[in-house]
């Protein structure tokens, strides 16, 4: 399973180190980061020192509708690069097909232009149903997607944005009739870009999120198309051992989560305290606690060359702009150990890891901040056995 | 109304050039036979329709809709090229009136050979993993074209499939007598059941809004099916002492055993196929069937 960088705000550099130093295999890149000059230079550069990058461009189209409403953060997006695709949106504009397919055109136009890898065709956020005006103009911007490119006779791979709510997600029959319809498409794209919006980590971290997000990525993989989950970052590794292609992380929580409210302004806050991401607790805990604990429960550290950046002369801290690093090189290690390409041996492989953190954590003496503590377990557990039933896949014992 | 047999004089004399009639089988209002006619063997089928009664609404909607099942089948018959479904003959469908009956006669070519239902019935030896790959091949390419078609089989199941000796062409698909139509007006109003064999019934079938969504998975699911019941000489779900009911809810709820477990012989990868492809979920079957089908053939 590959491991993509989720371009933010921060970057550019740290990236293509990255790719060479082969932590990551690929960026997508979103417009509200990055302006177009950069972006274009930005992928010639990588194109030149990297030739088998992956190479995306997320339009961030969904964020159309809320511009529509007024008071958005729309960063680079909103500054002019971009309008020969993004405008504000209406829900109403959208019923209509006309309107809805110049959009995809434009969008695809606008990416035809650049040294990307494949193209992704735009969509809207499904929030609330399935059974939606929302979701019924995801579905339309999904069955419109191949003409428009096959208009534009760009041979690339072509993904559908498909971002979905994790609400929309609770209602596991209307979840498995969109998927059934998905997957019946005549002329489908060759795989999705898939985004599962939830804006704190119990929201991600709930067995119903857990389990939906793993069985479209297994679905839409049995169907043949590849899927590149967006924001996916600690949820990666569970996702390719289910079929998924590709997943991403970046720096800050807003590129390690998909949630809308990066498009709302929002008040100031402190910068967050730097993290270290074990690969046994498959949890990220603060460096003061990896100071605390590294000597007594040595199992927390990764034995990657990343933890060198953490060095315990200087209190376990990292370098802020190097932490992404260990990120991206301890998911990238997990998804070797959980992604192959047999089913059911990776399901067991995640339910043993889950048993050896939960054995791990329970050893742990001292009480942890709430953002490091085993909350997610459980969820990750009872998520993994609920996939297994909703894609009746028999669980293999102990 | 069952088909009520006609003598075999009687047919003959109803149809101009057919000699030779031997009666095969029936079901509903169909009866088959093979017989001669323009000097070769083939399949004669007769469907019987009801006596319409002055003001009898009811026998005249049933007729509406058996003359338009027939029609429709044969339809899609002369549309259908390849070779893993039945051909139609030389007698084109007329309606002649046989023993005071009105009847729709014409026929298909004579496949000679048992149905693999008759094969699983003698209780021979298992076939091997080479013949169920056929067989397996043999449906999907044939719901492929139905599919191209704009139909959907609804009635795969191992009745209506003929094992010949001839290997260039051994498993050959028959009767699209309830075959439906993703793009012409429903032949019945929604909401009655489904007309599928229920021993063989696709679990979406038994939704009742099931006309909604149902696409060539239904028959993806079936060709399963009828493989894994060939191959195993055990259905995955159904016992012989089921009612109709008890088969709808197994279909909808019961998780065949792994194929493996009675087919140990059977390489790995088939056997996940036909398993992938016995989910319940449609989303969850093998979709793809161009790639499928290549995946198959690339076993062999």
């Amino acid at each position: 399973m590959k491991l993509l960088a989720q371009h933010g705000a921060l970057g550019g550099e740290r990236v293509e180190e990255a790719l060479k130093s082969n932590i990551i295999d690929g960026v997508i890149f979103g417009p509200k980061d990055i302006t177009a000059d950069n972006l274009s230079a930005c992928l010639t550069r990588i194109r030149k020192t990297d030739k088998d990058a992956d190479l995306l461009f997320d339009p961030q189209f969904y964020a159309a509708t809320l511009a529509a409403k007024g008071e958005c953060k729309l960063g680079k997006l909103g500054e002019g690069d971009y309008d020969s695709y993004f405008r504000p949106r209406m829900r109403s504009q959208l019923e209509r097909e006309p309107a809805l397919i110049d959009d995809i055109s434009r969008v695809l136009k606008f990416q035809s232009k650049l040294q990307l890898t494949a193209l992704i065709s735009p969509n809207i956020f499904i929030p609330r149903s399935f059974d939606s005006i929302e979701a019924v103009i995801s579905k339309n911007f999904i069955r419109n997607a191949r003409a428009q490119m096959s208009k534009l006779g760009d041979k690339r791979p072509l993904y559908s944005t498909l971002a979905i709510s994790r609400d929309a997600l609770n209602d596991k029959q209307e979840l498995q009739e969109f998927l059934n319809e998905l997957t019946a498409l005549d002329d489908g794209p060759d795989g999705y870009y898939l985004l599962i919006g939830g804006s704190s980590r119990s929201e991600i971290f709930h067995a119903d999120t857990i389990a939906a997000w793993m069985l479209i990525n297994h679905s839409l993989n049995i169907n043949g198309y590849k899927v590149i989950n967006g924001y996916s970052d600690l949820m990666t590794p569970f996702l390719g051992a289910v079929g998924g292609a590709a997943g991403a992380t970046g720096w800050f929580g807003n590129l390690r989560s998909f949630s809308l409210g990066r498009f709302l302004p929002a008040g100031g806050g402190r910068l967050p305290i730097p993290r270290y991401l074990s690969r046994r607790l498959i949890n990220r805990i603060t460096f003061t606690e990896l100071d605390a604990l590294r000597e007594q429960f040595p199992k927390i550290l990764n034995g990657l060359n990343t933890d060198e950046l953490y060095d315990p002369e200087v209190g376990s801290e990292p370098s802020r702009s190097m932490e992404v690093f260990q990120s991206w090189q301890t998911i990238q290690s997990l998804n070797e150990r959980l992604a192959s390409s047999d089913l059911k041996t990776n399901l067991k492989k995640c339910l043993q890891a889950i048993s050896r953190v939960r054995d791990l954590y329970a050893a742990i003496p001292i009480a942890l901040d709430v953002k490091s503590n085993e909350e997610h377990i459980d969820a990750l557990q009872e998520g993994i056995e609920l996939f297994a039933e909703l894609a009746e896949i028999k669980l293999p014992v102990d | 109304m069952a088909f009520f047999r006609p003598a075999d004089a009687a047919v003959a004399a109803a149809i101009p050039g057919v000699t030779d009639i031997v009666f095969i089988t029936s079901g509903g209002f169909k009866g088959v036979y093979h017989c001669t006619l323009q000097g070769r063997r083939q399949a004669l089928k007769l469907i019987q329709l009801p006596p319409t009664p002055a003001g009898n609404d009811d026998a005249l909607e049933k007729k509406r809709v058996l003359t338009a099942r027939v029609t429709r089948e044969i339809d899609l018959l002369r549309r259908c090229t390849c070779q893993e479904i039945v051909k139609l003959g030389t007698l084109q469908p007329t309606t002649i009136a046989i023993e005071g009956l009105q009847t729709i006669a014409y026929s298909e070519e004579y496949l000679d050979g048992p149905t693999v239902w008759q094969l699983l019935r003698a209780k021979g030896p298992k076939p091997s993993e080479e013949e169920c790959k056929l067989l397996f091949l043999s449906l999907l390419r044939g719901v492929r074209e139905i599919w191209a078609l704009e139909h959907i089989h609804r009635d795969i199941k191992p009745m209506n499939v003929i094992r010949q000796n001839d290997p260039a062409r051994m498993f050959v698909l028959f009767d699209l007598g309830i075959a439906y139509s993703r793009v012409d007006t429903g032949l019945t109003v929604s909401g009655e059941g489904p007309l599928a064999t229920y021993r063989y019934l696709a679990p979406e079938m038994a939704n009742p809004r099931f006309r909604e969504n149902l696409d060539f998975r239904c028959d993806l699911y079936t060709s399963a099916l009828t493989v894994y019941e060939y191959a195993a000489q055990v259905h995955p779900i159904a016992l012989d002492s089921d009612d109709q009911l008890l088969s709808a809810s197994r279909a909808v709820n019961q998780i065949p055993k792994p194929l493996n477990e009675y087919r140990a012989d059977f390489s790995a990868g088939f056997c996940a196929i036909i398993d992938q492809s016995l989910k319940k979920i449609p989303a969850l079957r093998p979709g793809n069937l161009n790639a499928l089908i290549r995946q198959i053939e690339g076993m062999k």
